[in-house]
């Protein structure tokens, strides 16, 4: 019995220590996370009020900062969505998810590699967004995705700012 | 009982490997090439330096390899020692590169 216990708690280590060494590279996809609501601080406890001032009335139309719709960039030969894409891809779907435009996500990538390899990999590039969005909940029908490999760079300079500029997913309504 | 017992073991002694396996291919591996082509361009501006060279794949595509150029890249100009500056678009070189998550010039040996 005492030699069963061993056993079993030995294996339920061994499998822990499995699981925990799977989960360090998995690329970071699923968005489930991310809808939910974001924590809001509570409120600070109020303090007893020094005298008020005087009340000021804010302008009356004061604009809401306008939300605007930001490319994604990627790391060298990869199409993994970054922490700082998967910002920029929460607030591209607020903003499609409050219109009904139809999007093409265009996937681009460096110079370098071959033609056929970067048209590959700017496919999976606009992919991997499309999904992002969609695990947003902006609706598969309203986003399609095109790759134009390396043919249409935004910057021609051959450096690795010029490259990190060109690895990018580019949308465009259409 | 005994064997039962092995036998348990063993499984999850295999599983947690398979898993640490998994693990370990996400790792990306060191890769090594070297190709033979033309300067496109070299950046002595950019940090950190870089250059670009247009070589052919063994299914004769054009291969563009852009790396960048380090302290440690062994540069050569006609069997003597050379700096980037050295290097001019157009000029058919040796470049061998390390790629591992970047490309970085091992070493550029102009002819």
């Amino acid at each position: 019995m005492k030699n069963r216990f061993l056993v079993l708690t030995s294996a339920l280590f061994l499998i822990g220590l499995g699981l925990n060494g799977c989960t360090k590279g998995v690329v970071k996809t699923d968005v489930t996370g991310m809808k939910t609501t974001e924590a809001v601080p509570a409120p600070p406890a109020e303090a007893p009020a020094p005298a008020k001032p005087p009340a000021v009335e804010a302008p009356p139309s004061a604009p809401a900062p306008a939300l605007e719709i930001t490319d994604v960039f990627f790391d060298f030969d990869r199409y993994a969505i970054r922490d700082d894409a998967a910002k920029a891809l929460e607030n591209d779907a607020k903003i499609f998810k409050g219109n009904s435009m139809k999007i093409t996500v265009e996937g681009h990538a460096d110079e370098r590699g071959t033609d056929e390899y970067n048209i590959a990999l700017g496919a999976k590039r606009a992919a991997a967004v499309k999904k992002y969005l969609t695990d947003m909940g902006v609706e598969a029908s309203r986003i399609t995705t095109i790759s134009y490999g390396s043919e249409r760079p935004f910057c021609k300079e051959h450096n690795e700012t010029c490259w990190q500029e060109n690895r990018r997913a580019h949308f465009m309504e259409k | 009982m005994m064997l039962k017992m092995l036998k348990r073991i063993l499984f999850a002694a295999l599983f947690s490997v398979s898993m640490l396996s998994v693990d370990g291919r996400a790792a990306e591996d060191l890769i090594s090439r070297r190709v033979s082509g033309k300067v496109v361009a070299t950046d002595t501006e950019a940090t950190p330096n870089t250059i670009v060279v247009k070589a052919k794949t063994a299914k004769n595509k054009d291969l563009i390899v852009g790396a960048d150029v380090t302290d440690k890249t062994v540069i050569m100009k006609r069997g003597g020692a050379a700096s980037l500056k050295d290097i001019r678009p157009g000029e058919s070189v040796e470049l061998a590169y390390t790629r591992d998550g970047k490309v970085v010039a091992t070493s550029i040996a102009a002819k």
